[in-house]
């Protein structure tokens, strides 16, 4: 079986500083528009009267950090009409600019954001797993930011053995649309995918 | 560089730390670089004592409240109590005893936004996207209001007025609100608003005393803003203060 490169994510650990989001766009020179990471805040729960003061009831809220999943099942790839995306044989999904005719279909197809239209170049770019620095033997820049260290990465199936199989909470889709290779802990206060009482708390101008 | 003389020798050369944005000095342990504050009073307090009176760490130090006081300001107390602050929550209401909300009725939080350290790099675009500078409202204060997640906003306290798109949630308690402080001020001149939501904008110029910061307590009325909405911040033209040579 092909290895597949996987990223995990803490959400247990994850405070939404951003930082990941932030060091990608310093790595590959992004403008402030082009999130190939996104950090999204999910939380619910309200206040109540008790007596003369309100009270807290079921409040809570996490983040979730997440980029490409380099799935499986990539249906970026699937509906790309000038066969632009490919997976490599270590499981990284990317993009070829070259090919690329800004149709936007990836974007419109993938369930996690992960391609992002450069308004510029007018061709869609995403995350491409910091491959450039993983063939140096160094690790992707999100995954050295991350001040708490949530975010590692490697061969799926040790990340599995490792942290376990799930692989979706809220605000992500359920894994099995697009098998992503990621592996998550939850946050104490995560709720499972498709599942979920909470919303998506960013502003839309943040996402 | 637009400088005369000899360049010295460093660690790192000036274009290269302009390049890269850092430079981490390389420790190692046991090295001289680690400096144990207080040591010898540490390691023996009766025979080191400290330059105070009791010769002690001081919690309460009695000389440093006299000083105050000789300035004429308030000073705090040993023990602790209650002290009603400068527009607190009690300056929220006109009608304490009933409980009668005046016309600055939310309390102002101003926490350190993780887009800048206090104003430091408040002027980069890419952390001004991930942090839109917004304020922070309850759903229940909100819906009185009319107003929605990324609503532009009116903010106005008794001393000044910003414009911020408004945040609806419940990590806020009813009655507060909560605005990052540190923006750069962006002064519409015409209108007399700030469009950047400097909470110093907000703030008045009280006079304090000991432990007391005045800029932490503040009242405001919020309101949906009727003018034209307000761009995202990270689209307006970047301030860069220094510009290189």
């Amino acid at each position: 079986m092909a290895k597949q490169k996987a990223f995990y994510f803490d959400s247990s650990a994850c405070t939404g500083c951003k930082v990941c989001q932030v060091a990608c766009q310093d790595k590959n020179n992004l403008p402030a528009s082009l999130l190939w990471r996104r950090v999204f805040h999910y939380g619910g729960g309200s206040w109540v009267q008790q007596g003369e003061t309100m009270a807290p009831n079921n409040l809570f809220a996490y983040s979730v950090s997440t980029a490409c999943q380099h799935c499986a099942n990539p249906v970026c790839r699937d509906v790309c009409p000038t066969a632009a995306i490919s997976k490599r044989a270590d499981g990284i999904v990317v993009i070829d600019a070259e090919k690329c005719i800004g149709c936007r279909y990836c974007q419109w197809a993938c369930p996690y954001g992960a391609p992002q239209f450069n308004e510029e170049a007018k061709v869609m770019t995403k995350c491409n797993f910091c491959y450039d620095l993983q063939d140096q033997g160094l690790n992707p820049a999100c995954v050295d930011a991350c001040v708490m260290r949530c975010l590692d990465f490697g061969d799926l199936e040790e990340l599995r053995q490792k942290y376990g199989n799930l692989d979706a909470i809220e605000p992500l889709p359920t894994g099995e649309i697009t098998e992503p290779a990621l592996v998550i802990t939850p946050h104490k206060h995560a709720q499972m995918s498709g599942q979920g009482t909470g919303r998506i708390l960013n502003l839309p101008e943040e996402v | 560089m637009g400088v005369e003389g000899e360049p010295q020798i460093g660690r790192i050369g000036l274009k290269d730390l302009m390049e890269k944005g850092i430079y981490q000095v390389p420790r190692s342990p046991g090295d001289k670089f680690t400096y144990t504050a207080g040591k010898a009073f540490r390691e023996d307090p009766a025979a080191n004592p400290l330059s105070t009176v009791s010769g002690k760490l001081e919690i309460h130090c009695q000389a440093l409240a006299d000083i105050i006081a000789m300035y004429g300001l308030t000073t705090t107390p040993p023990i602790a109590q209650y002290r009603r602050p400068v527009e607190g929550v009690e300056d929220t209401y006109s009608d304490w005893d009933n409980k009668v909300k005046g016309e600055y009725p939310l309390q102002v939080m101003n926490p350190h936004n993780f887009r800048r350290s206090h104003s430091v790099f408040d002027n980069i675009p890419q952390l001004r996207k991930a942090f839109p500078q917004e304020c922070w409202i309850n759903p229940l204060d909100a819906k009185e209001r009319g107003i929605q997640t990324g609503d532009t906003v009116l903010i106005r306290s008794r001393w000044g007025k910003v414009v911020r798109p408004a945040y609806v949630t419940d990590q806020v308690m009813p009655g507060v609100f909560t605005l990052g402080e540190g923006a750069w001020v962006e002064m519409d001149e015409a209108l007399g608003i700030d469009k950047a939501g400097a909470t110093n904008t907000l703030n008045g110029t009280h006079l304090t005393g000991q432990g007391e910061e005045p800029w932490n307590t503040c009242n405001v009325q919020v309101e949906k803003w009727t003018g034209t909405p307000l761009e995202p911040d990270y689209l307006w033209p970047q301030r860069i203060p220094i510009k290189e040579a």
